[in-house]
Order: structure tokens, then C-alpha cells, then sequence
């Protein structure tokens, strides 16, 4: 069983799945930290335009 | 040694993006963005549509950490529930300090974000409606009283009132009828799949009314609650939310709640009794689902006529 879990240098090698799987994840991060900072900048660009609006 | 156990003995996590979002109880968390998008649109004024949209989801996410907070904690009790043993935290896809930390993230951030968008009212309390959720209902109630999901069932009624009070920036008699027909509401659903899964309850140790107090007490206490249930959900009809066809829809539906409630107060044996419970328990998600999607209707309506 240590053959199939560590690597030569003793690491851990991960199984296909568990790659597959961290890189889902990651993809997921990836686009909910995109979608928050679209969400942000729309909200600020709103929020700015109804300020202005009350300007005039 | 399957890849998962294989990882859950190393640490390593196999959780997919999905098993993030089952936290989340996306199925509870559409109930929640359905009768907060009422509470806002009923309301009587509004803001721009792209910060509405934001104070939606953001309760949305808020809804989604109490969840995740909640299979965080319940998780020995999630194991042994037939209905929840494929959860991800009890079946080890996903740690249970994975979920709180997960919980915790979302908590905070749709919080910060729904007070950022619209104001501190509503976020406050969106904070209250996960403390609420967590730490009364799920930590302190669920386990210790059968009274756990009248009390608790505030929780799930609070949206549509963070809804109205993100549009209006305060909490008046409206608001507060949403919120207490939810409530009232809360009781008879739930019972009604309690009798149904008690002997799950029972061997989770959750002292639901059926497992508590018996079947009959139950039954009674079902009836009770559909019957305070019904001229509440006709109030928005008299003070004016509601329109006539509100009121004709929260009568004839009500009658209909009620005539459920006796048949399984009636019920003479065992397998009228499941039937008659399966038949409240689904007709209470339509009946709810209606009067809210009545009120959204009516308004939207107005709202298109009066433009």
C-alpha cells in the first residue's frame, strides 16, 4: 500500500481522482473570486451613478 | 482502500465543487430566495434593480452558511438519518472543519456584502437570522425540546421581513405578517414529515414531537397550528398587501391546509395515517409556495399596469 500512496521522495502522490478533484476546486476559487469582483465593481458603478444622480 | 477512504485517512480531501453547494441545502435556500424576493418586491419602494439582485443573492448565501453551520454540527446525527446519511460532511467528502470554516466565510461576507448593497438593517438582520438558525435553533433547541422547530422555524420566516426591510430600510405590520405566516406555517410541514421519519429521529436521538410526545399529541398539535395557520395567511388580504386574489387564493388553499390537517388527525391506521401525512406535507410546500407566488403576482401586475 506505501508504494501506491508515497512518491520516490517520500511524498504523498495523489491518486487521478484527488487531481481531478483539487483541480475542480480550484476552478471553482477561481470563479467565484472572479464573479465577487465583477459583483463589486457593478455595485460600486451603480452606487457611484446614484450618488452623482443626487449631485444634480 | 477506496480512493476516498484512502484520502480521508491521509487528509486529502475528494470533495468536488458539488458536494460545496449540497452544503449550501440548495432546496431549503430556493424556499428562502423565493420568499425574500416577495418581501422585496411587495414592499413599497424599491432600489435599483442590480442592488436588489445583490440583496437576493446575498441572502441567498446567508441562507447557504446557516446551512453549511448547521450539517457542520449536526453531522453524528446526519450519520445515523437515513435521509441525511449521504450528506457530505457525515459520508467524508468534505471535513467538518472544512464546513465550518466554508459556513463561517459565507456567513460573514453575505453579511458585509447585503449591508455594502443595500443597508445595515437587513444585514443585521440577515446576522440574526444565522445566529438564530445555528446557535438557538441547531445547537440549543434541536436536540433538547420538541418545541425545536416551532421556535426554530423563525429562522426559515425572517426572509421575506430581510427582503422588505432591504427595500425599505425598517420592519412594519407587513413585514411582520410574512414573517408569521412562515412560521405558523413551520410547524404542521415539519410535523408532518416528522410522523413519517420518526423512527430516523428517534434512532438520532432529536426529540421530535412524534418521537417525544406520541403520535396522537402530534396529530393534534398539527391540526392546532393549520388552524391559527389559515386567518393568518388572510391577513395580507385585510390590511391591503394583497389584492382579491390573494385573499379568494389564502381562503380556498386554507380550507384545503385544514381538511389535510384533519385527515391526519382522523387517520384510522398506520397506512392512512402515512398517506394522509405524505398528502399535508407536499400540499403545505404548494400551499406556501402559492400564497407567496399570489402576492409576487398581484404586485407585478400593479406594478405593469400602474406603468
Amino acid at each position: 500500500m506505501a508504494e501506491d500512496i508515497h512518491a520516490a521522495d517520500g511524498g504523498i502522490r495523489l491518486t487521478e481522482l484527488e487531481v481531478r478533484r483539487r483541480t475542480q476546486r480550484n476552478v471553482a476559487i477561481a470563479v467565484a473570486l472572479a464573479s465577487l469582483v465583477g459583483l463589486f465593481y457593478v455595485m460600486t458603478l451603480v452606487k457611484l451613478g446614484a450618488g452623482a444622480g443626487l449631485m444634480h | 482502500m477506496t480512493d476516498v477512504s484512502r484520502a480521508s485517512a491521509l487528509h486529502i480531501s475528494t470533495a468536488a465543487p458539488g458536494d460545496y453547494i449540497a452544503l449550501l441545502k440548495p432546496r431549503v435556500m430556493s424556499l428562502v430566495v423565493f420568499t425574500a424576493l416577495v418581501g422585496m418586491v411587495v414592499a413599497p419602494s424599491a432600489t435599483h434593480p442590480v442592488l436588489m439582485a445583490v440583496a437576493l443573492l446575498s441572502i441567498a448565501i446567508g441562507a447557504g452558511a446557516s446551512g453549511a453551520l448547521n450539517m457542520w454540527y449536526d453531522a453524528d446525527i446526519d450519520a445515523v438519518m437515513k435521509r441525511t446519511a449521504n450528506r457530505p460532511v457525515p459520508s467524508g467528502r468534505v471535513a467538518a472543519g472544512e464546513a465550518l470554516a466554508f459556513g463561517l466565510v459565507l456567513a460573514c461576507g453575505s453579511v458585509l456584502t447585503l449591508a455594502l448593497a443595500v443597508n445595515w438593517l437587513s444585514a443585521g438582520l440577515l446576522a440574526f437570522t444565522i445566529f438564530f438558525y445555528v446557535a438557538i435553533y441547531t445547537m440549543w433547541l434541536k436536540r433538547r425540546t420538541p418545541q425545536n422547530i416551532v421556535i426554530g422555524g423563525a429562522a426559515g420566516a425572517f426572509p421575506p421581513m430581510i427582503g422588505w426591510a432591504a427595500m425599505t430600510n425598517s420592519v412594519s405590520v407587513e413585514a411582520i405578517v410574512l414573517f408569521l405566516i412562515i412560521f405558523m406555517w413551520t410547524p404542521p410541514h415539519f410535523w408532518a414529515l416528522a410522523l413519517l421519519k420518526s423512527e430516523d429521529y428517534a434512532r438520532a436521538g432529536v426529540p421530535m414531537l412524534p418521537v417525544v410526545a406520541g403520535e396522537t399529541t402530534t396529530r393534534t398539535q398539527i391540526l392546532i397550528y393549520s388552524v391559527l395557520l389559515v386567518p393568518i395567511a388572510v391577513v395580507p388580504y385585510l390590511i391591503g398587501l394583497g389584492g382579491p386574489v390573494y385573499g379568494g387564493v389564502s381562503m380556498l388553499l386554507g380550507a384545503a391546509f385544514v381538511g389535510l390537517a384533519l385527515n391526519v388527525k382522523l387517520a384510522a391506521d398506520a397506512p392512512a395515517l402515512r398517506l394522509a401525512c405524505r398528502r399535508l406535507f407536499g400540499f403545505s410546500i404548494l400551499y406556501l409556495f402559492a400564497l407567496f407566488a399570489t402576492l409576487l403576482s398581484e404586485r407585478v401586475v400593479h406594478l405593469l399596469i400602474g406603468a
